[in-house]
């Protein structure tokens, strides 16, 4: 519970930050913080239907995670400085087709791993492509870059999940004791995740103070 | 939990990402530090280039300013009495050679204002306060506008950080001459140690962003790039009087 109470707290830090400067983020920006909001609110009502509704909750979360993939992937798409981005249009298309055949071959009530994994991968490589098209071959401080954390936030959460939620199911049906102790791995990674979303916030922010007392 | 070998492969799979990432961040994060390093030292070369560059700018200027002052003033000089020998020697002659004598007599005096204005030790010698204030009188006797001037006691600046002050002061009085139409201009400076000069017309402003990115800005970015030499703070708030602007502001200040 405390580790769930540290993961809701992280989580909110972002949502302060992006809502704090809000008027100073550019689209791409924006939709990590309606992404970062929309999981909060997931995170709240997915624990309200388990723990006290007693219910299935795999639902919500086989629908956050296309929402998931659509928004972080799409924020990565707008700030790649890139002539063609359709490839990666393409990639997102192709990962809901595979999202929506994982669901077909299983239930919404079933979670959805594989496609998770795979939307994982996704995320994986865009949010790579991103940072080293953004930072690497820019002769700027990467650590006064905002693209750079939110890189870095994506790149950690979603390559280090990748094992956890290859095995989930597995775990689930198994050994449910011991899936109730992996999640852990998930909560880890949210609470390093979230805080480095929010100094991509608060960076993009003060970059653009700055900008403007320059002016 | 650990006896397991599916959750010990887990953990370990995680461990070994998180293990890549950190490896592959570390190196990306050397790697820039060295380009922004090399960066810097670039833009420390270019600047002293750009350094060097008005140096020798103002030897020449100041080589032109002796050229004029001991050539040209001479020599104009010399004409001068010349004519005055003519007038004593023929009388008849005064009133024709009247003109010429008073058109020398200009032009000594314009040669002498522009070899001041363009040697930069008078700034070292007389101060700042008093060769801007010599600008300013330059510019009244045009009666373009009408200038209002008021100062502090000298800045503490070094010979350099002067030389560009006045720079970046002729430049902008020109800029104001030749497009502010303005009636008044305002011109105040900071002494001692608070040097700050600020330079506000009631012209017809000008979009300062439309200006700087268009090929027409060559004077402003010349001002600013003086300004970055001499390790000054430079900024122009504008706009023009169909958007509502009131005049141009213009100030210069030391960073501290």
């Amino acid at each position: 519970m405390a580790t769930l109470m540290l993961v809701m707290m992280v989580k909110i830090l972002p949502v302060i930050a992006g809502v704090y400067y809000f008027g100073h983020l550019g689209k791409s920006f924006r939709l990590t913080l309606y992404l970062t909001a929309i999981a909060f609110v997931c995170e709240i009502y997915g624990l309200y239907i388990g723990r006290y509704l007693h219910r299935h909750n795999s639902w919500l979360f086989n629908i956050y995670m296309m929402l998931e993939v659509w928004l972080a992937g799409a924020a990565a798409i707008y700030l790649m400085d890139l002539k063609k981005k359709w490839p990666f249009w393409g990639i997102l298309v192709l990962d809901t087709i595979f999202w929506i055949i994982n669901l077909a071959m299983g239930s919404i009530f079933i979670f959805a791993n594989v496609a998770m994994v795979a939307g994982l991968i996704v995320l994986t490589m865009m949010y790579l492509v991103l940072l080293f098209n953004n930072c690497v071959f820019k002769d700027r401080d990467l650590l006064r870059q905002p693209v750079f954390w939110l890189s870095l936030s994506t790149i950690i959460y979603c390559a280090c999940d990748i094992p956890y939620f290859g095995m989930h199911n597995y775990f689930i049906g198994h050994a449910p004791a011991l899936a109730a102790k992996m999640i852990r791995i998930n909560s880890i990674l949210d609470i390093i995740r979230y805080p480095l979303v929010a100094i991509s916030f608060i960076l993009v922010g003060q970059q653009k103070q700055v900008i403007l007392n320059a002016a | 939990m650990f006896s397991n070998p599916i959750v010990l492969t887990v953990l370990v799979a995680t461990l070994m990402m998180l293990l890549l990432i950190a490896v592959v961040i570390i190196t990306m994060v050397l790697s820039n530090r060295r380009n922004v390093q090399q960066e810097v030292k670039m833009a420390q070369m270019h600047l002293d280039h750009e350094k060097g560059l008005r140096l020798l700018q103002d030897e020449v200027m100041a080589e032109v300013a002796r050229e004029l002052h001991d050539n040209i003033g001479q020599r104009l000089t010399f004409m001068k009495l010349q004519l005055q020998q003519q007038k004593a020697v023929n009388p008849a002659s005064a009133v024709s050679l009247l003109p010429v004598s008073d058109m020398v007599v200009e032009t000594i005096e314009e040669v002498r204002v522009l070899g001041r204005s363009l040697n930069s030790d008078v700034i070292e010698k007389n101060g700042l306060v008093y060769t801007l204030e010599k600008e300013v009188e330059r510019m009244r006797t045009l009666n373009k506008f009408e200038v209002h001037w008021e100062h502090d006691k000298e800045p503490e600046l070094i010979k350099d950080q002067k030389v560009i002050v006045f720079r970046i002061f002729q430049e902008t009085l020109n800029n104001l001459l030749k497009y502010a139409e303005a009636k008044n201009v305002y011109i105040s400076m900071g002494g001692g140690s608070n040097f700050k000069l600020v330079m506000k017309d009631d012209g017809k402003g000008f979009d300062v962003e439309q200006v700087m990115s268009s090929g027409k800005g060559a004077g402003l970015k010349n001002i600013l790039k003086r300004a970055e030499l001499g390790k000054l703070k430079c900024s122009i708030d504008s706009a023009p009087s169909a958007q509502g602007g009131k005049g141009t502001t213009f100030t210069l200040e030391k960073i501290v």
